[in-house]
């Protein structure tokens, strides 16, 4: 096999493949990182490559393998972190200068769980600046580029993420979404992201944007791998109180299990206003395809989502600007310009208008529980038009933002997912949207499996 | 909303401890309009009975 085509099997193929002996670890992470070598110059995908590093967990992995001693479906495999996870000995920058020489001494909970999964980390992800942002146009460091069009962004705040994995530089990755940061990414680079419920997966050593939003979720080219470092990840965690007591789930069992006898709610309003036509078309023929495999269509009201993006807004920028206030004071020439004008703008939110926002975000939690009472998930486009230009500044308007179909998920806290669906005009990926019920993660990778099946979107690779 | 003078934001930066320029408020002013504007419509149009949700997370609510 060649190493190209090394770089490109599924992470729970290669896992499996590594389990039979037929593949090394070694000889898997050695191809990655000739792969890393030979790309990320033009994509900067990477801001930090632990070459020797991998090469060691590597080594381990194989002698562990061959005696017999499995450490599940992922051991072996390699892995991408977005730079916002603390890595025990590992620089992790956030995407800032301020955090550029930090060098944290524990690894975050979720890093501790893929550690003992066996994974292999091959480096830390580029980002939008302490990921308050839609588009991985970094200051400090230089933008991310797509894969797909090296003119143009990978999306944010995960950009790292999502252009290494559709370059092949990395098996699976893990990112961060707050108000679209890993859904983002997964559409416009043509890869499967997963926004898990609020406090489904721990966020112990994971710098913060806003606590009442941030969550840590998979990332990956298929369904399957995105469900099998989901059941890595998920679980409860003593030290992180917003994680829930819930136990972690199988949620790779159930996968295959298809559409039939499944609801599938699509939005009258909001969601598909103001798409571009090549993506609505991408969209409602994916909605057909689901049909085709058994769902029944309904109709679903989803109103107030302009009112949510606005709450969104208010409540990120609010809670960022909380945690940022120090920084703020005392190195307030070190952020980049968009980040500092969304942290000023966050100090200057009244605490009246903070709260209505909440009152707003109850709303949006009401409307999406009666849309999914009559649904089992909502479907819809990702993103509403194709990835910006790399240095294309961003809106946050609600007629306008990029993240304008993704922020009320994240208002309602719900479980979300971007599955490839095509391609637009441009020739750009386009994502579709899955939305579920809190803590039904494994009935959106049941639909987004079915869906993956029945085409061929996920095999497509960029001309990189 | 009504327009926020540059100086109001110059001051209320001062206040709270940040330093902000003229140049850097021109920046800040517009987005400062639009969601305070945005805002301030919610505010008026919110019903009465609508609460924040309640401490807790997702699963510990009712269905």
């Amino acid at each position: 096999m060649s190493d190209e085509a090394l770089c490109f099997l599924g992470a729970a193929e290669l896992g499996r493949r590594i389990a039979r002996r037929e593949v090394s670890p070694v000889e898997v992470a050695r191809a990655h990182l000739a792969r890393i070598g030979r790309l990320d110059a033009r994509l900067n995908a990477f801001l930090t490559v632990t070459a020797d590093r991998a090469l060691k967990e590597a080594a381990v992995a194989e002698r562990e393998i061959l005696a017999g001693q499995s450490r599940g479906p992922l051991h072996g495999v390699p892995l991408a972190l977005k730079d916002l996870f603390d890595t025990a000995g590992v620089r992790t920058t956030a995407g800032s200068k301020i955090l550029a020489e930090n060098v944290p001494a524990r690894d975050a909970a979720v890093v501790e769980r893929l550690r003992a999964a066996g994974l292999v980390l091959l480096g830390k992800t580029n980002l939008h600046e302490f990921a308050y942002g839609t588009t991985t146009d970094n200051e400090h460091y230089g933008p991310c580029r797509n894969p797909w069009d090296l003119e143009r962004s990978p999306g944010g705040s995960s950009g790292g993420s999502g252009a290494a994995l559709a370059a092949g530089l990395c098996a699976v990755s893990l990112g961060t979404d707050t108000g679209g940061s890993i859904r983002i990414p997964a559409g416009a680079c043509g890869v499967v992201g997963l926004k898990p419920t609020l406090g489904r997966v721990s966020r112990r050593g994971v710098t913060p944007l806003a606590w009442s939003f941030d969550t840590v979720g998979p990332m990956a080219r298929t369904v399957e791998d995105v469900a099998v470092l989901m059941s890595a990840v998920a679980g409860p965690d003593a030290e992180d109180e917003w994680c829930a007591a819930r136990p972690a789930d199988d949620f790779a069992r159930g996968l295959e299990a298809g559409m039939r006898g499944l609801a599938l709610g699509v939005p009258r309003e909001w969601f598909f206003e103001g798409v571009e036509p090549g993506i609505e078309a991408a969209v409602r023929e994916a909605i057909a395809v689901l049909e085709r495999e058994g769902a029944r269509r309904v109709d679903v009201a989803l109103p107030g989502m302009a009112d949510a993006h606005t709450a969104h807004h208010a409540i990120l920028a609010a809670e960022a600007a909380a945690f940022h206030g120090p920084w703020l004071r005392q190195r307030p020439q070190d952020y980049g310009g968009a980040i500092r004008a969304g942290l000023e703008l966050g100090e200057f939110i009244p605490a009246v208008d903070y709260v209505n926002a909440r009152r707003v975000q109850a709303i949006v939690q009401a409307t999406f529980r009666a849309a999914l009472a009559g649904a089992d998930v909502l479907v819809m486009p990702c993103l509403p038009q194709a990835p910006l230009r790399v240095g294309e500044p961003m809106s946050r308007e609600p007629e306008m933002a990029w993240n304008r179909l993704l922020t009320p998920v994240n208002v309602a806290g719900y479980p979300a997912l971007s599955v490839p669906c095509g391609f637009d005009g441009a020739g750009m990926p386009v994502g579709l949207q899955i939305i579920g019920r809190p803590f039904e993660e494994a009935l959106l990778l049941r639909v987004a499996r079915a869906y993956e099946r029945a085409t061929e979107w996920s095999t497509r690779r960029p001309p990189i | 909303m009504s327009e926020i003078p540059e100086q109001f934001l110059i001051a209320l930066a001062r206040q709270r401890g940040l330093s902000l320029d003229a140049g850097r408020a021109a920046v800040l002013r517009p987005l400062a309009e639009s969601l305070f504007g945005r805002l301030a419509r919610i505010g008026e149009t919110l019903p009465r009975d609508a609460a924040p949700p309640p401490a807790g997370l997702l699963e510990d609510r009712a269905p």
